[in-house]
Parts: C-alpha cells; structure tokens; sequence
C-alpha cells in the first residue's frame, strides 16, 4: 500500500506541537478521524497554516507514518470565517467537534457523522436561526447515529401513547405514567416532548426556523447533557465549560 | 537504559519544557553534565534570578522588572492608542516595525473553547476595565490571525461596543492562519497598516 494517501477532510482541532508545528484532528469521509502533523503551520508564511485550522476544509496529501499522518500538501476548499465573528457560535461548532473526537474511534470512516457536522458547521457560519436549538439537533442526531437514538414516540415499555411522559437516563426513552412506578423519573412537559420530537425527525436546514423560550432551552440542554453522557460514557466536554463561562444565563 | 536518580530528576525537569521530548530531554541532560560547573551554575542562577526579577506590568500585563513596564512610562507614547495581543513576545514584534507609538496590553493566551479557557483566565475583564476608564480612544487588536485569535478578537470588539471606543483589526487579508510571533518585520509593517475597523 502506498504510503502517500489523498483525503478530503475537516478540521477538528489544531494544536501546538514543538516549535512550529501543529497537530491537527482530521475527519473525513474516507478515513475517519486521524491525527495529522501539520510542519511548520503556526509561521504565518507557511503554506499549511491557513488550512490547519478548525472550521477548515481541504483536501490533504497525507504521508503515512507509524502512529501520525504528516501533511506533505494541503488545498482549502472552504474556511468557515464567518464563525469566528461570534463567540457562541464558534465554540458552539467547537463542541461539535469535541463530541465527534471523543465519540468517534480512530480511523473509522463515518460519512453520515462527516455530513451531520459539516452541515451544521455551515449553519453556524451563516449565523442562521439559533445556534443552541442546532446544537441540540447535533446531539440528537449524533446518538441516532452512534446507535443511542432515544425512544419519543410512546412508552418504552408498554407502548402506549398517551401523555403524561416521564424521562430518566437509563431507560433511553419516555415511559408513561404506569410504567413509572418505581423508577427514577422526571416529568417532561408535553412541550419540551413535542420539540424533542420534531428536532429529532427534521433535517438540518429546517432548523434554523426553530425558536424556544431560554428556559426550555435550558431544560432540553439538560436532557440532552446527561442522556449523552449516560450512553457515551462521557463526563465532560471542555467547550461546555467554556459556554458556561461565556453564558450571561 | 536506566539513569541514576540526579539524572532522571534534570531529564524530567527539562521535558516540562514546551517542545522537548524525552530523547530531546536526555540530550539536554547529558550535555549540561558535560559543561564546566560555573558554566551549570550561571545558567542556574539565570533561570532563578529571571523568574525572580521579571512580573507582569501592572498597567499592561507586558514582562519587565519594574512595577510599570517602560513602555506604558514613555511619556512620547500616544496614549490613546491601545495595542492588544496575546503574548509579551508580541510586543517585539510590532515594536521591531518601528510604525507603532501607542501603548500595549497582554492578554496572556487567547479565548480557547476546546481548552476550556474564558475570558477571566485572559485579562480581558482588566482590559475592559481600562477601556472604561476613558483615555484609550482607539484599539488595535493584534491577537494571532488565526481562528482563536480572531474570535477572541471579535469577542473583545463586541464587549467594548457599548465604551464607544474604536476597535481596529489587523489585516492579512486572506485568511493566513499562524502566529504573529512569526511574522517579519514587513509582513507585521503591511498588517498595521492594512488593519481596519471592525464594525
Ligand atoms: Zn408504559
Ligand atoms: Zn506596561
């Protein structure tokens, strides 16, 4: 096989290595998620660093090395700059990027996750509609994809679809009223129900039009939060803790 | 290969170096056993007496050894004029330009989501608090023309829209991406003057 591969990809994370370099997180459709060294991309004159970037994509000539990708050349197709002009977007994007890193496994190829982040990376660069409501359709749609789609359409276990619906973490779905005897629960208002319903079911570009108060933005933000982590396994996510700090909530 | 305890020790101690790696570190370690002993002891007293003497300027956060750094008591300095950027090191290079006469101020890093860095570990905060004190008319954000570097551009810029005063950005034009530590001195001389308003 030959050691010097061509991939289309995106950029999910860039950081410093030694001097010059950078170490960047690539995602493509081919490849999957692979770490790449990027030679002397934080001099402004190089020709990698405008593509070693998150919000990038490009197509890269990768050399194949032992544990690393190294970037012999790469070709930006597409910067996302309008991200950066807004700080809840771009770290909004980020967390889509942090979710992808920590739930995709090295070298797995996962076009329909590449697609779902390249989408919704592109709708926060536009700075359409509410980048919260998108984050939360990302969620959404990435358990779907990792297979931990949670159940909304009746009762988990008995199938019956009549509201009152209660919640909890573990049982990866609503449950009714009579199936909630004896189990941990959280009553979620047929509102909160009816959104995750539809964000679940729509595609990408309908998105934008959704709008919700910031209180149940909160309460879906926190649904969301730890039935994720509950199925990834996944305590933390650092661009969380900086959207805390930048929240005026 | 197993090193004796005082070797293992300096070899640890030098790959908490940025960009040192353990065989880096090991080459390090073997060379400075090699040199002269008042040669290891001015290096040692070097590194004491820097981290000793040098603190942040308590105007502009830049590294000297004064309480007020020498250039924010440069009385011929425009001192309406504000020049953010992200490290110290910064500083030189606009300064290297020989363009600039106004002040500076340090942010020490940039906005950082994936590092989970906010504005209070920044000195943002402080810098809007100088903002509102009233003598900065003009700012120039000369953060790193890279993704974080502009965000944390933008996020300055917005935060002081309601101060009223002007926030300029550094040009590169196209998207170059990289740190400003790197650029020379005629591409750092075209930057300035291409920078422009952000709003
Ligand atoms: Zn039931
Ligand atoms: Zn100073």
């Amino acid at each position: 096989m030959s050691r010097l591969i061509k991939a289309g990809a995106l950029v999910l994370r860039a950081r410093r290595l030694g001097e010059k370099d950078k170490l960047l997180t690539l995602f493509s459709p081919e490849i999957g998620k692979a770490g790449a060294r990027a030679p002397g991309a934080c001099n402004v004159k190089s020709k990698l660093a405008a593509g070693a970037e998150p919000f990038t994509f490009a197509n890269f000539l990768l050399y194949r090395g032992k544990s690393l990708y190294t970037i012999s050349q790469l070709e930006v197709k597409k910067s996302l700059v309008g991200i950066r002009g807004n700080i809840r977007g771009y770290a909004l994007g980020l967390y889509m990027a942090e979710l992808v890193e920590k739930t995709v496994e090295e070298g797995e190829a996962f076009p329909a996750i590449y697609r779902l982040l390249a989408e919704c990376w592109h709708l926060l660069n536009e700075q359409k509609g509410d980048g919260d409501i998108l984050a939360r359709f990302f969620e959404l749609k990435m358990l779907d994809l990792l297979g931990y789609r949670p159940h909304l359409d009746n009762c988990v276990f008995c199938g019956q679809a009549k509201a009152p619906f209660y919640w909890n973490n573990s049982c990866g779905g609503i449950f009714c009223g009579n199936c909630a005897r004896g189990r941990t629960r959280m009553a979620l208002s047929a509102g909160t129900l009816a959104f995750l319903r539809s964000l679940q079911a729509m595609p990408a570009g309908k998105v934008i039009k959704m709008r919700a108060p910031t209180g149940q933005k909160r309460e879906l933000r926190e649904i969301l939060r730890h039935f994720l982590g509950y199925w990834t396994g996944i305590e933390s996510f650092k661009t969380q803790d900086f959207l805390r700090k930048i929240s005026d909530e | 290969m197993i090193f004796s305890p005082a070797i293992t020790r300096l070899i640890e101690a030098l790959r908490r170096l940025p960009g040192i790696g353990p065989k880096t570190a090991q080459r390090l370690a073997f060379f400075v056993l090699s040199m002269r002993k008042e040669d290891v002891e001015e290096f040692a007293h070097a590194l004491l007496d820097a981290k000793k003497r040098v603190r942040q300027c308590s105007r502009c956060f830049n590294l000297t050894e004064e309480e007020v750094c020498s250039i924010c008591r440069d009385p011929r300095r425009e001192s309406t004029l504000l020049c953010v950027v992200q490290e110290a090191r910064d500083i030189y290079v606009i300064e290297k330009t020989g363009q600039y006469r106004g002040l500076y101020f340090v942010l020490h890093g940039a906005l950082s989501p994936l590092e989970g860095i906010g504005p209070e570990e920044l000195k943002i905060p402080r810098l809007l608090q100088r903002l509102q004190e009233g003598e900065i008319k003009e700012v120039i954000m000369a953060t790193n023309p890279n993704v974080e570097g502009d965000a944390t551009a933008f996020y300055i810029a917005e935060s002081a829209r309601p101060l009223g005063v002007k926030v300029m950005r550094i040009g590169f034009g196209l998207p170059v991406g990289g740190d400003l530590e790197y650029a020379d001195q005629l591409t750092m001389s075209r930057a300035l003057e291409a920078r422009r308003e952000m709003f």
